[in-house]
């Protein structure tokens, strides 16, 4: 059975799109999603954060079970298969690859088993802002107007790190354990569309594709995959698991209103929009195809 | 606190990042609780920091690679050049080329650290480069037209202080820095700013004459290197009325070094405002051209030795002694170098 992986910095909404997907799942609301083959043994953990999304609540960072969670997924009409899992690995263990450059023997493990991976990345991104660009009224070091240091001045610390930077290092690591010369199947999950459009929107006036928000956003990570075209096989999709700003009643009340639960969730690709968080995972699927 | 999008207002956060406060050092200490009772096994990761002698004989060993020496007295800009470059990267394509990956982006990452906002400084700064070990930063690069594979560039990043009193004093001390022998590139920065001051001019002239001839006459440099003579900060040279008096100071410079370039395989001079403070001149003013330079230029263009699988039993003699002789062929023109 192929095996996919998923990953992501914190705060990337993986949780989220774990509680949507498995309502998807679990109730069938969407025609032409992809189908579990059969419930989970255990579900207290994917009932209790599907719980929190259906009643509108913000999805709680609870602990996710011993070994995570994992999906058996079948397409009802072409009938591919596949297991998707999500290592119960938090969001700052990626966070710590980059850090201190280690990651466990069972995630070594979980990779080298995998044929594809499924990498959520979200709107909210830590960049690099330049002094010289930051205002132009800065002192220069000849003028005697300003310090030449300020009292706080803050160490470097690769937490801190831009996160593009962050994010092509994780794919570097998954690039070094991939068995050479196989290409990588990579469905990229832009988290919080509904936010990522709205920023576009104040910037350009237009709705970005998923695609060039990368390019946008991310110019690094566009670059790179773009560079490593052989190796990277990629598609980008922005979902909004939540559906709109909770913080928002009027949004919130919008969303209430739907006939099915399902058509909350929105999830935009190059080609169209369903509310089918399988999307991606069928995408993978397809990608691996009759490899091995 | 955090450097972050000032749209992360309106983020919807569901894996809340643990709490943490900034110590006066700027140190975070993570509000997570305690250490796990067991080890857990650990899997090493590749380190991201500067790649040593071995590691950069391993680039270059298996792949389409530049080495760009970067030399100069301290505060030159060496430094300043390199952390510009890959936040013109991050930027997006940058003079017709893509980001194709770096094994040293903590590398690359601290060096910018104090130019940017984060830092919490006012005015920007450079790590400025310890005098230990040659060190290399690597960047892999790849034409936006992905006409060709990508290719990789090693710098050095050699301390100012090295220059200054090993490189300009000591014929033998400049030998011993073999790195500059596989040098495709040797990129002599002057900081324009001494250039531009009467006072510091000669000195500063005086300085980069010494260290070009001292690895000219070494055979450090020679007919396979391209030389490129960096006026660096160059938003800071000379002030419009003293701009002529530099520029046939300059031009006397160039003359008289000129005639070293039969000894090379081109000599030729650059202006750079890596990180101008604001103005008209961009951030990374002067970089497109050196870095075209760098890339498409080359006496010592060598196609990587095609992956060859180490012998197994039962492989006929001629498959091991391939695989011998070019083990042997990598290892001989990985140790002529550095």
């Amino acid at each position: 059975m192929k095996q996919f992986i998923s990953v992501g910095l914190p705060s990337t909404g993986k949780t989220t799109f774990l509680a949507a997907l498995w309502h998807v799942l679990e109730s069938r609301e969407v025609d032409g999603s992809l189908q579990q083959r059969g419930l989970q043994a255990d579900r207290e953990y994917l009932n209790k954060i599907r719980n929190a999304w259906i009643a509108f609540e913000q999805v709680p960072r609870t602990e996710t079970p011993i070994g995570g969670v994992a999906f058996d997924l079948a397409d009802p009409i072409g009938g591919a298969a596949g297991r998707v899992e999500f290592p119960d690995l938090p969001g700052e263990s990626f966070r710590t690859q980059w850090t201190d450059r280690h990651w466990t023997e069972e995630f070594d493990e979980r990779v080298h088993a995998a044929n594809g991976i499924l990498l959520f990345v979200a709107p909210a991104l830590r960049e690099s802002r330049l002094i010289v660009e930051a205002d132009s009224r800065l002192p220069t070091p000849a003028s005697p107007a300003g310090p030449a240091m300020p009292s706080a001045e803050v160490a470097w610390n690769a937490k801190h790190s831009p996160t593009q930077a962050q994010v092509v290092e994780l794919l570097q690591f998954l690039d070094d354990a991939w068995e050479p010369g196989r290409p990588i199947p990579l469905a990229v999950v832009i988290s919080a569309w509904d936010l990522a459009e709205r920023f576009a929107a104040y910037d350009s006036g237009a709705a970005p594709a998923p695609e060039d928000w990368i390019e946008a956003r991310m110019p690094l990570l566009w670059q790179y995959l773009r560079a490593n075209t052989e190796r990277f096989r990629w598609r980008a999709y922005g979902i909004s698991a939540q559906g709109g700003d909770l913080a928002e009643q009027a949004e919130v009340s919008r969303m209430q209103e739907y006939a099915v639960t399902s058509q909350r969730i929105r999830v935009v690709e190059v080609d169209g929009e369903s509310h089918d968080p399988t999307r991606p995972l069928r995408w993978l699927l397809e990608s691996v195809g009759s490899e091995p | 606190m955090s450097e972050q999008d000032p749209s992360s207002k309106f983020d919807f956060p569901d894996e809340t990042e643990e709490e943490e406060t900034e110590t006066e050092s700027g140190e975070a200490e993570s509000g997570e609780s305690a250490e796990p009772e067991e080890a857990i096994p650990e899997i090493a990761l590749f380190r991201g920091t500067d790649l040593d002698a071995d590691e950069a004989r391993a680039v270059m060993a298996g792949s389409l690679c530049r080495v760009i020496v970067l030399a100069g007295m301290p505060d030159a800009g060496k430094t300043t050049l390199l952390a510009t470059l890959y936040e013109l990267f991050l930027r997006g394509p940058f003079a017709g080329y893509l980001f194709a990956g770096s094994r040293t982006q903590l590398g690359f990452d601290e060096r910018c650290h104090k130019a940017r906002t984060a830092s919490k400084r006012t005015v920007p700064d450079t790590e400025r480069t310890l005098p230990t070990e040659v060190s290399y930063l690597h960047l892999a690069l790849r034409d936006e037209a992905l006409q060709q594979p990508a290719r990789h560039i090693l710098f050095t990043d050699i301390s100012g202080e090295t220059f200054r009193d090993q490189v300009r004093n000591s014929s033998l001390e400049t030998q011993a820095l073999g790195a500059m022998r596989r040098a495709d590139h040797f990129v002599l920065l002057i900081d324009a700013e001494q250039l531009g001051n009467p006072a510091s001019r000669h000195r500063a002239i005086t300085d980069a004459r010494l260290i070009l001839r001292s690895c000219i006459e070494t055979g450090m440099i020679g007919m396979s290197t391209h030389v490129e003579i960096v006026y660096s900060r160059w938003d800071r040279a000379a002030a419009d009325e003293t701009a002529a008096a530099m520029a046939q100071f300059l031009a006397s410079f160039e003359a008289s070094v000129g005639e070293w370039g039969a000894a090379l395989a081109t000599l030729t001079f650059h202006r750079l405002a890596a990180r101008p403070p604001s103005g008209p001149l961009p951030v990374g003013h002067g970089v497109e051209p050196l870095l075209r330079c760098w890339i498409e230029v080359s006496e010592r263009e060598r196609a990587p030795r095609p992956y060859r699988a180490t012998p197994q039993a039962g492989d006929r003699e001629m498959t091991r002694f391939l695989w011998r002789e070019e083990m042997d062929i990598l290892s001989q023109e990985a140790q002529e170098v550095l």
